[in-house]
């Protein structure tokens, strides 16, 4: 009895499959109402049916001619993927010089990450605002961009320095001894096995900058600068909250996000779990 | 992540006292410190013009009346601002936010962290041979950017003609006044703060669970144990050192989860005549109201909550990471 309850079609791994197929289905059940409204020939939201008779591409089309929404993730990649390439260059220097050199100051600047890491970057949108507007960098991409890079840095440069921690110190040691210079030996010897995670950090970062409402919706303004977020909050109400286009906006708007974590997700726990045990 | 399978390790066993990474307290501090600068000053002026500035600004301005009617003839106020929050005109209103604030976050962390945990635990089993396929499923949420995700759960949870409404009316359910009831649209914040946030803590355990051996939970499940003594008992403690700093970080985000508050009731219903707060403001979306919507937008006293929501976030993480430091050692 115990040996056949647990096979592969036993009743424990039936009973797991069950929540899991449960599971499944409340997760998807909103994305599938979307999906669906995005491909119905009514724009009269709600009452379309679950699976469209006709399906059309219509409102796709529309989204991509009348209106800026291409613009719009164009501008999201660019903001977030600027950022967070300048704060992964920031924070692996910063995680490597923390974990590995010894310098005066040290302590003080680890623990002045930890505090400034409780500081939700929400909370100084305000003070933001004037700092770049006196930057002259208001509503420009730059600005935003510097925002994105510097507000993650706490918690990245902690990710980052757990992870140099793990990593021995003899394989530079041994490249100091065929004479590279500390610079070589981390670009050589170190960064290649840290690039886990450093796409981890890259991943948690982008995710978190896509997400940003609060920051964007101060520094950018004019139609043509907006992110996706932004864009399809105002464009709901624009356009009379035509369901159907939105839909197709959000399914859309989605998509460069959903690319980028799926082909690199597997980076995702491994970064999870060795920044938590490090960090 | 294994370093050993680098081809470097090999040459790794030589070790020479004359490398340069090795500490020497006290001996050339200043060669040390000059080498060091290069490495970490481009990220600390990048925190300086995005993090430290801001910060230090806010703490000014909360000291002054500054406002969108006073922007040319602000006056300094000393605390006036903090005394109106903490004790005086506003004092009801910003306890009542702090009050839900604390608790949106700890449901939202606690309910997501379970069944996080749980669904991680089925997907963990071996004999599902279609788990990947699960997980690849259940991690969508995440994926998905919560600043669209949130407007469509607005519409989708909508009174009148929301899909979930006409679902439920097939089941002979009347309409649930999702986000116009004060109460529902608590239970909404935080049944999609949920949805939202449960991908990643089962990408969490399921890292943590399987670093723990098959082996000894088969040798549990065969001295008899039951599934909950197994989850309880071995998992969980197992676990727990991994999850933990995971728990508090996940609280301080749920704290100042701006965007989906924002976007799916905007803070509302409005449980007063100023609608500042509603009934699902947290304090980073009641601050944005006190600053940019209100008809005062008074920007010193968003600038004070801003300094008391700094406080209180860090305050009650570093509170909750002591307690469960704590309790971790009583685990081991």
């Amino acid at each position: 009895m115990r040996r056949r309850s647990r096979s592969t079609f036993g009743v424990v791994a039936m009973g797991k499959r069950l929540v899991l197929i449960v599971a499944v289905v409340v997760t998807l059940l909103p994305l599938v109402w979307i999906v669906s409204a995005s491909f119905s020939a009514q724009a009269s939201l709600f009452a379309a049916p679950l699976f469209p008779h006709e399906p059309t591409f219509a409102h796709y089309i529309k989204l991509v001619e009348d209106t800026k929404f291409l613009r719009w993730v164009l501008n999201s990649l660019i903001v977030c993927g600027g950022g967070a390439v300048l704060s992964l260059m920031l924070t692996t220097s910063m995680g490597y010089a923390y974990a590995r050199l010894r310098f005066r100051g040290r302590t003080l600047g680890l623990l002045g990450l930890f505090l400034l890491q409780m500081i939700p970057s929400s909370i100084m949108i305000m003070a933001m605002y004037y700092l770049l507007m006196g930057l002259g960098l208001l509503n420009t991409f730059g600005g935003l961009i510097l925002v994105y890079a510097g507000m993650n840095i706490p918690f990245s440069a902690w990710l980052l320095k757990g992870f140099f921690d793990s990593i021995p110190t003899e394989l530079e040691e041994a490249a100091f001894i065929d004479g590279a210079t500390r610079a070589q030996a981390m670009v050589r010897i170190i960064l290649p096995l840290a690039l886990p995670m450093m796409a981890a950090v890259f991943l948690f970062n982008i995710i978190a900058f896509y997400n940003d409402y609060a920051i964007a919706s101060i520094v950018l303004t004019g139609v043509d600068n907006y992110t996706v977020g932004l864009g399809l909050r105002f464009f709901q109400s624009a356009t009379g909250a035509d369901w159907a286009l939105f839909s197709a906006g959000a399914i859309a708007g989605a998509l460069p996000l959903v690319i980028i974590f799926y082909s690199m997700q597997r980076f995702l726990s491994g970064g999870l779990v060795s920044g938590a045990v490090k960090g | 992540m294994r370093t050993d399978s680098s081809p470097h390790s090999r040459t790794a066993g030589a070790r020479r006292s004359a490398v340069p990474s090795a500490p020497r307290p006290g001996a050339r501090r200043t060669a040390q410190d000059s080498r060091a600068w290069p490495w970490i000053a481009p990220g600390i002026v990048a925190m300086l013009i995005t993090t430290i500035l801001p910060a230090l600004l806010t703490v000014l301005v909360s000291f002054t009346n500054l406002s969108i009617g006073r922007r040319d003839d602000w006056v300094v106020v000393g605390v006036d601002n903090y005394a109106r929050v903490l004790t005086g005109a506003d004092a009801g209103k910003f306890f009542g936010v702090l009050g839900w604030t604390l608790s949106y976050a700890l449901i939202v962390t606690l309910v997501s962290v379970t069944v996080g945990l749980l669904l991680a635990v089925a997907l963990n089993d071996p004999l599902v041979k279609e788990r990947a396929f699960y997980r690849s499923l259940l991690i969508l949420p995440w994926a998905l950017p919560s600043v669209l995700t949130a407007v469509v759960w607005a519409s989708l949870l909508n009174g009148s003609f929301g899909p979930v409404n006409q679902l439920l009316a097939t089941v002979g359910v009347d309409a649930i006044p999702w986000l116009t009831d004060p109460g529902w649209a608590r239970v909404s914040a935080i049944l999609v703060s949920v949805w939202m946030s449960f991908p990643f803590m089962m990408t969490a355990c399921l890292g943590a669970l399987q670093t723990i051996p098959q082996e000894v939970l088969e040798a549990a499940r065969i001295d008899g144990a039951s599934a909950p003594v197994v989850l309880w008992r071995i998992i969980v403690p197992l676990l727990a050192s991994a999850v933990k700093p995971l728990l508090i970080a996940a609280f301080a985000m749920q704290m100042n989860n701006f965007g989906v508050i924002f976007l799916l009731t905007g803070g509302g219903p409005a449980i007063d005549a100023t609608g500042i707060p509603g009934a699902t403001d947290i304090l980073v979306t009641y601050l944005y109201k006190i600053a940019f919507v209100g008809a005062d937008q008074n920007y010193g006293l968003a600038s004070a909550v801003s300094v008391l929501v700094f406080f209180l976030v860090g305050g009650v993480t570093a509170l909750g990471a002591w307690a469960l430091g704590t309790t971790k050692q009583e685990v081991r």
